[in-house]
């Protein structure tokens, strides 16, 4: 098992990829120029002779300016674009999909299988730590919504090996779909992502998911 | 007499100040001065009697959570030596935990307390159950009446005694110290206090070691405490502005230590969560902004050529309202009952039962803050508009005061939406609305949205400020002109602009519609262009200069390594396929510490150590600020570059522990442990490297070398004036004028003629 799901794994090195290009870029410009261009004898060379309360005079190249305006724009675009098809796949709820809800509680987690299949969904309890969390069972290959919702104050589900998480709001129903591979079967800990008061850092669960 | 009169007004403030104090702590008992718990149950007599020894058996000193333990309930002494009927009654109390009534000579009241039935009026002694908590310590209050038996109150004697249990001992049979991390933070304040009164004694001690006597340091204080001064207001920002970054900063290194390892108990949790909360408050609104605002005040009337700010007395107010605001923040902390809500305030839980009591004083000291900076905001937007020098326009005011420009007017568009809703959670607290309860009706998404409407061009007001001081420094240490001058007021006015339609990407799991975030995601990440044109702007001023290496220089290139970082991990999170996984981690955590420490804090040390010569007239150690800069750039990278490595792993932030993957699931890797632990080392050298800029402002500025009124052969007017600067800075009958090394355009241009029309003549601001 491996944090954060597919979809963010792809993005992310693509992104670092770009990240490790700016970098680079921006930081061989920095060492030349601060290193190249230092005063050699350490002397305060006047060289656009400043003098105080004179406006002093223009240093500029439009086309330079213009260049980096425009380059960083096309980057940007570029990448706001590949996070695209992403976002929808993210968004798309599967009609099919079997619903689950979860329930956040201050300061424990309630999962509700409805009438689903023993086998596509069930509950359960394990010891976290010394602490009963409770447990909910998933099949690799099915789908579900989870409907996401919480009794008192806003909570946040964190699946972290799927690379999720969405928002427990009290009043509000939200949503989230997901179907987990053949890869992701395990147990993986679900935490509380969204700060909820004392215990908010002992508010796990466990998400196994079985072929 | 002039000295009495303030000796009486500040007695009265201190007096003031002490109550606010006092007020919240006999209000935080559990119901109040008046509650039951304290007269106990319809006691008999009107005080409590030595002679009656309420007596509570079967209590453990640590008891196990969630346990039910029987309790013997008795006393001993007073007039209750008559057998029979009416002998006595009780009234018992938990702070924790539950109590149960067990037979029919004893009652549960609504509240939760026990008291005795009609038929428990005959005994001496009663039995009943207490099922502890899962942690924390619980206080049991028993109350007693020992009754006569005539029939009457009369002649009766009560009692009270409180009983202690402390929480499950950890690993062990001992029991855990009480109040630990509480107690080092307000040790530690304590004697940032002292330390501080000694320097300000010492400082004025060393201006004239022969004259050191009570009567003439008074006058000296109180022409601190009462100037009007834009330099004085200037210096007192500054310190306070210090003052909370180090308190600010032992907020983090105590609960590091809690981090430091998985599963660690250094503080409760309880604890821990006032300290990350106090941590994020401190910092942004009680260290960085005054900071700022003390730069600014120093800065901008000198770099303008005005002989002060256009509201001198407003500017005091401003300030003022500071301190009294700390003290309200802290208030809750001092009764042990701080704020525990993060910066961010989350509606509901900010309004819930389980939130402590101290968060209402947090939102009152938070009012106070947006009225400061809204104060400030009118202030400083007055001096630009109407104060500049004769000759300067609007494009060639220097671009450290174009940022505060940029910044004093996104904080005065920004601020009252946060204000409106601080006080919409005020009422909610005090008086009953339910402006964010759900159950009548509220909306708590309502605070999300006012808070970050706030919340994002706020993290904008206190970085832009640092472009400006790197702008500057850059310029001046390259001996070149800022490369690009239009672009960069340009990229900052867009900063400015674009800062108010991004917010959304701070809720993008918020239960958000799709279509929004696409759009949130796509505005967010074109922030990334006016920032990229002033870093290159700013790589390409050193082209064809003369860089001289100073420390002020270090820091800007160093800020320049720090905020490109931090500006690139920024853009993984407008990606909301990737926001859904790092949203809420350490890699948010590690992304703000690099625009805020590397970004905010570094263009403070940058700007600390090229204006110090100018405020102090006393240049700084050179040896000592790099020494200051290589201790803790590294420090700070050590601390802040591994966090984006456990934030990808998926460690949550805000939490007081973290979870190591075992063989039953999947969390952190082993090696997260070590990570955390390197942080909490390097957290303290960092820390500690601060102390060296500390040491060397005191040190330097007693007996550094003097200072010539242009040590670095900057341009803009400031440096005009000798070093320190006279008081008024400038001579308002003789302005200087500003000058221009080449012909321009004229100037007033556009904007300015805009801006004339709907100003008072020019002529009459000369007046």
């Amino acid at each position: 098992m491996e944090a954060g799901g597919p979809i963010f794994q792809e993005l992310f090195d693509e992104f670092m990829l770009w990240s490790v290009i700016v970098g680079v870029i921006t930081f061989a410009w920095l060492f030349h120029h601060s290193l190249r261009y230092r005063s050699k004898d350490g002397s305060n060379n006047n060289v656009d002779d400043f003098t105080p309360g004179v406006f002093p005079k223009e240093n500029g190249s439009l086309t330079m300016e213009l260049t980096w305006t425009f380059v960083p724009f096309v980057i940007i675009v570029y990448l706001a674009f590949i996070s695209w098809a992403p976002l929808d796949e993210m968004w798309t709820l599967d009609e099919d999909a079997h619903n689950v809800g979860v329930t956040g509680y201050q300061w424990f987690w309630e999962f509700d299988c409805g009438d689903l299949d023993e086998d596509v969904c069930s509950t359960g309890y394990a010891d976290v730590e010394g602490k009963t969390n409770p447990v909910l069972l998933l099949k690799a290959g099915e789908s579900y919504t989870f409907i996401i919702n919480s009794d008192d104050v806003t909570h946040a589900p964190f699946f972290n090996d799927w690379g999720l998480k969405e928002d427990a709001q009290p009043g509000l129903e939200t949503r989230m779909s997901y179907t987990p591979s053949e890869d992701e079967i395990g147990r993986q800990l679900m935490m509380c992502t969204e700060y909820c008061g004392d215990n908010h850092g002992y508010m796990t669960a466990i998400i196994e998911v079985h072929a | 007499m002039q000295v009495g009169k303030h000796t009486r007004n500040l007695a009265i403030l201190a007096m003031l100040a002490t109550l606010i104090i006092l007020a919240p702590a006999s209000q935080s008992l559990p119901t109040g001065i008046s509650g039951v718990q304290d007269s106990g149950c319809n006691c008999h007599g009107t005080a409590a009697s030595s002679d009656v020894l309420p007596v509570i058996e079967g209590l453990p000193a640590n008891y196990e959570p969630s346990t039910t333990y029987q309790l013997n309930l008795s006393f001993t002494g007073g007039p209750t030596s008559v057998a029979g009927e009416n002998q006595g009654g009780f009234h018992l109390w938990a702070s924790e935990g539950t109590l149960a009534s067990i037979d029919d000579l004893t009652y549960e009241n609504a509240d939760g307390t026990l008291t005795h039935e009609e038929a428990g009026n005959d005994q001496t002694q009663w039995t009943v159950e207490w099922t502890s908590p899962a942690s924390g310590d619980a206080i049991l209050r028993l109350h007693t009446n020992s009754v006569n038996g005539d029939g009457s109150n009369s002649g009766d004697q009560w009692g009270v005694t409180n009983r202690v249990s402390a929480g499950p001992a950890l690993g062990g049979d001992e029991p855990l110290p009480e109040a630990r991390g509480l107690v080092i933070l307000m040790s530690a304040i304590l004697l940032m206090i002292l330390i501080t009164v000694a320097c300000i004694v010492y400082i004025f001690y060393r201006k004239d070691p022969d004259a050191f006597a009570w009567d003439r340091f008074w006058p000296w204080l109180s022409d601190w405490l009462t100037s009007t001064d834009h330099k004085k207001v200037g210096t007192l920002y500054f310190i306070n502005g210090l003052f909370f970054l180090g308190v600010g900063g032992m907020f983090a290194l105590i609960f590091r230590i809690q981090l430091s390892s998985p599963g660690n108990d250094f503080l409760t949790v309880d604890e821990y969560n006032q300290f990350f909360t106090m941590h994020g408050t401190v910092m942004i609104f009680l260290a960085a902004m005054p900071m700022i605002a003390g730069l600014a005040n120093w800065i901008v009337p000198l770099q303008i050529g005005a002989h002060d700010l256009a509201l001198p007395r407003l500017n005091a107010l401003a300030f003022w309202l500071n301190p009294a605001a700390a003290l309200l923040l802290f208030t809750g902390m001092f009764t042990g009952e701080g704020a525990d809500t993060g910066w961010t305030g989350y509606a509901p839980y900010i309004v819930s039962e389980t939130a402590h009591s101290g968060v209402t004083f947090w939102v009152a000291g938070q009012i106070l803050i947006v009225a400061s900076s809204t104060i400030s905001g009118i202030n400083f937007m007055t001096t630009f508009t109407t104060m500049r020098a004769p000759g300067m326009g609007w494009m060639n005011m220097p671009l450290f005061s174009w940022s505060i420009l940029i910044s004093v007017l996104m904080l005065f568009i920004s601020i009252p939406a946060f204000g409106i809703g601080l006080i919409q959670v005020y009422l909610d607290r005090t008086i009953g609305t339910v402006f964010y309860e759900v159950a009548g009706g509220g909306d708590p998404l309502l605070w999300s949205h006012l808070f970050w409407y706030f919340g994002h061009p706020e993290v904008y007001v206190v970085v832009v400020p640092a472009f400006g001081i790197i702008s500057e420094v850059i310029a001046t240490s390259a001996r070149r002109t800022i490369f690009g001058y239009n672009s960069m007021v340009y990229a900052l006015a867009a900063i400015g602009l674009v800062a108010f339609i991004v917010y959304g990407h701070h809720m993008f799991t918020s239960g958000m519609d799709p279509a929004l975030r696409f759009i949130t995601m796509i505005t967010t990440m074109v922030v990334a262009v006016p920032t990229g044109i002033k870093i290159f702007n700013w790589l390409q001023t050193m082209h064809g200069g003369s860089l001289v290496y100073r420390t002020h220089t270090l820091w800007a290139l160093g800020f320049l390594v720090t905020f490109t970082l931090g500006g690139i991990s920024g853009m993984f999170f407008p990606s909301v396929p990737m926001d859904l996984h790092l949203h809420e981690t350490y890699f948010v955590v590690a992304h703000f510490h690099y625009v805020f420490v590397g970004g905010t804090v570094f263009g403070l040390f940058a700007g600390i150590y090229y204006w110090f010569p100018k405020a102090t007239g006393r240049m700084l150690n050179e040896r000592l600020g790099v020494l200051h800069f290589l201790i803790g750039f590294i420090a700070y990278n050590l601390i802040f570059w591994p966090m984006h490595r456990l934030g990808i792993q998926g460690m949550p932030r805000r939490q007081h522990t973290y979870f190591i993957t075992t063989s039953d699931y999947f969390a952190l890797p082993e090696s997260a442990s070590d990570w955390n632990m390197m942080i909490t080392i390097a957290a303290f050298i960092f820390f500690a490297s601060n102390l060296i800029l500390v040491y060397n402002m005191i040190s330097s500025g007693l007996k550094g070398r003097k200072a010539p009124s242009d040590p670095w052969g900057g341009w803009s007017m400031e440096w005009m004036t000798t070093s320190p600067p006279p008081t008024p800075s400038f001579d308002p009958n003789n302005l200087p004028m500003q000058k221009f090394a080449e012909k321009h355009e004229g100037e007033p241009g556009f904007l300015g003629r805009l801006m004339a029309k709907m100003m008072v003549s020019e002529k009459e601001v000369g007046d």
